[in-house]
């Protein structure tokens, strides 16, 4: 149940094998292996250490209000945990 | 962002204690209130990994039906979620990656209604088992595995040939307590419970994935019975279901739900379970049982296998087993 988290690129490495990413301020080295033609402002979607979609500007804003309403829509009692979840990358 | 939540493995703990911090009912909580028609696109671009499966049990679940064609996606994505274990673990230190864009291509094809089965055959057939799914598929036993290991020249036969030699194909044996089949009657009152949804069981914790659909094969009950239910049944049961997905996506019929309300869609990680209530057309109640909640259960199948193991071994089993988030792994 991965959840399809946009994450914009930053910077791509010189080797144009990987990218540094940045979701909600927090900065995260990821392989492009798995992807071609990602550029720097690109969003793309992420699973361990991977990039596995390119996304649009439009459907990552879209993706992210869905995230934020997610946030909102948070269980009582499960604040504490998910707090100390991490990144989740 | 911390919102999908990522599983904690102590393995110091005996039997190693699994702790999860993923919010169960945070996505359902998302639906309610929504009209019926809104769910299924929703579900496709809420989750990265399964969207597809979700969009296909929410279409069971609220519209009692799915086509062929949706059928078709979530078996093309099945095969890509495979392939991306593969291709991002299944690889010795100095071999070259498999290439990746034919295996993102599969979920599109499908969705666009192009034949997806050609290009995974062909897939399989040039990079991962080195001989067309048919002939894959007639391996029977350890004899015949042993000659595709040393014929297939592919980089994950190779692989898994590594696995062999260093005697891991026994890593994290268990004794199988495979999901059932779950009459509908018994299972819509289970999905009504709080707890169930966070950690489900069934007579017990129960495992659901590839080996719970695949143990039959005649190669993984060959596996099995030489070397446990553990880490070489598990990859090979995901290589024997690779081999027969071209021939299911080709032979895809549409679906109805087992019972009103109810989607049930087996996905490349386990069976996937949606329960809703509508009132008038609109979703009142919604509840989603993902297969990673039976897996990496506190005392489920992962708990078991990883119980003794050190930090290699253990990870090596729990990419096997293949949680849908990522975990943190403790040890001593």
């Amino acid at each position: 149940m991965c959840l399809a988290i946009p994450a914009e690129v930053v910077a791509i490495s010189d080797d144009g094998q990987g990218a540094t990413v940045s979701l909600d301020g927090v900065r995260k080295d990821i392989s492009l292996a798995l992807v071609e033609g990602v550029c720097v402002g690109d969003y793309v979607l992420v699973h361990v250490g991977y990039a596995l979609n390119l996304v649009s500007r439009e459907e990552a804003a879209r993706t992210l209000a869905l995230m934020a309403e997610l946030e909102q829509a948070e269980r009582p009692g499960q604040a504490e945990q998910v707090e100390q979840a991490g990144t989740g990358l | 962002m911390s919102i999908e939540g990522r599983l904690l493995i102590d393995l110091a703990a005996r039997p190693a204690r699994i702790t999860s911090t993923r919010p169960a009912g945070r996505v359902a909580g998302l639906l309610c209130g929504r009209r019926r028609e809104e769910v299924a696109p929703l579900l496709r671009q809420i989750f990265a990994l399964c969207g597809e499966a979700h969009s296909a049990a929410a279409g069971l679940a609220l519209a009692g039906r799915i086509g062929a064609g949706p059928v078709r996606v979530v078996l093309a994505e099945t095969a890509r979620e495979h392939l991306l274990r593969i291709l991002t673990g299944w690889r010795p230190a100095d071999a070259p990656p498999l290439p990746a864009l034919p295996v993102m291509a599969l979920v599109e094809t499908a969705r666009s209604g192009r034949d997806a089965a050609g290009p995974l055959a062909a897939y399989l057939r040039d990079y991962v088992l080195g001989t067309s799914p048919e002939d894959f598929l007639a391996l029977a036993d350890m004899a015949g595995l042993h000659r595709w290991l040393a014929d297939a020249g592919t980089v994950p036969a190779r692989w898994l040939a590594a696995i062999m030699r260093q005697g891991q194909a026994g890593l994290g044996v268990v004794t199988p307590a495979f999901l059932p089949d779950m009459p509908p009657r018994d299972l819509a009152p289970r999905l009504r419970e709080p707890a169930f949804a966070a950690t489900p069981d069934w007579d017990g914790p129960r495992e659901t994935g590839p080996l719970a659909r695949r143990h039959a094969h005649p190669l993984v009950e060959a596996a099995i019975s030489a070397h446990g239910a553990g880490l070489l049944a598990r990859l090979l049961a995901r290589l024997v279901e690779l081999a027969a997905l071209p021939g299911e996506i080709a032979a895809a019929r549409a679906r109805t739900a087992p019972a009103p309300g109810l989607g049930v869609v087996e996905t490349a990680r386990g069976r996937l379970i949606h329960h809703a209530r509508l009132d008038g057309e609109r979703v009142a109640e919604y509840v989603i049982l993902a297969p990673t909640e039976w897996n990496f259960h506190p005392h489920g199948v992962a708990a078991r296998a990883l119980t003794g193991l050190a930090p290699g071994p253990a990870r090596a089993v729990i990419e096997a087993i293949d949680p849908c988030v990522d975990y943190e792994l403790r040890a001593a």
